[in-house]
């Protein structure tokens, strides 16, 4: 946990990534008892570092165009296509207003009950990232989702030197 | 002893002293900031702060 470090390459993209969406991630998991290093992590792996997110979209999820969903201004199309009745049609991602809210919506299925016991009985952005995983976050063995992001996780935590927030 | 092995020896001795002192050094560090709650006003302070260093 502590010896496990980080590569240059790591520190720099993370720091890239907190510079760009930082604030943001804070606003979005503030009182939700989610670890600021672990949801950076989180998110940085799943966004490739914020690459894979659509151009101007905030949208950390990969979330669909959904109207109705809070913090949604419109949508973007996307590279990707998806086949409906045998034709190629490309996919709408929801446009977010702001980083807080993408990161609100991205963060939502924590934010249930089943995820409670993370949120808050955890004591480390570690234990926190393993309790989501065997709560069913995730098909990926829990020790081996913590391994992909501990690196980032590390890098996060001597970066911002952040824990939760309230 | 032969004065070499001596030299290993205290030289082995003073690495693992850093190593554990470093060690213990880091634990405390990562258990501070892990129990840290900030308030949002302080966090955002906090990372800007980290942006300008």
């Amino acid at each position: 946990m502590i010896i496990i470090n980080y590569s240059p390459l790591v520190f720099s993209k993370t720091k890239q990534f907190i510079e760009n969406y930082g604030a943001g991630i804070a606003k979005a998991i503030a009182g939700t008892g989610l670890f600021f290093p672990a949801m950076v992590a989180q998110s940085a792996l799943e966004s490739g570092y914020g690459e894979h997110i659509p151009k101007n979209s905030n949208n950390f999820g990969g979330i669909k165009y959904a109207p109705n969903l809070e913090g949604v201004i419109g949508y973007v199309i996307a590279d990707s296509v998806e086949i409906i009745g045998n034709k190629a049609t490309p996919v709408k991602f929801s446009r977010f207003v702001d980083v807080e809210a993408g990161f609100k919506a991205h963060i939502r299925v924590l934010l249930n009950e089943r995820y409670k016991k993370a949120r808050l009985d955890a004591t480390t952005p570690e234990e926190q990232i393993l309790m989501i995983a065997k709560a069913g976050y995730t098909l990926t063995p829990a020790k081996e989702y913590l391994r992909r992001m501990q690196s980032i996780i590390n890098a996060a935590r001597d970066y911002s030197e952040l824990g939760r927030i309230s | 002893m032969q004065t070499k092995y001596k030299w290993i020896l205290l030289v082995t001795s003073a690495l693992a002293l850093a190593a554990f002192g470093y060690y213990f050094y880091e634990k405390k560090r990562v258990k501070e900031i892990d129990s840290r709650v900030d308030s949002l006003e302080a966090a955002i302070k906090r990372l800007q702060e980290a942006k300008n260093n």
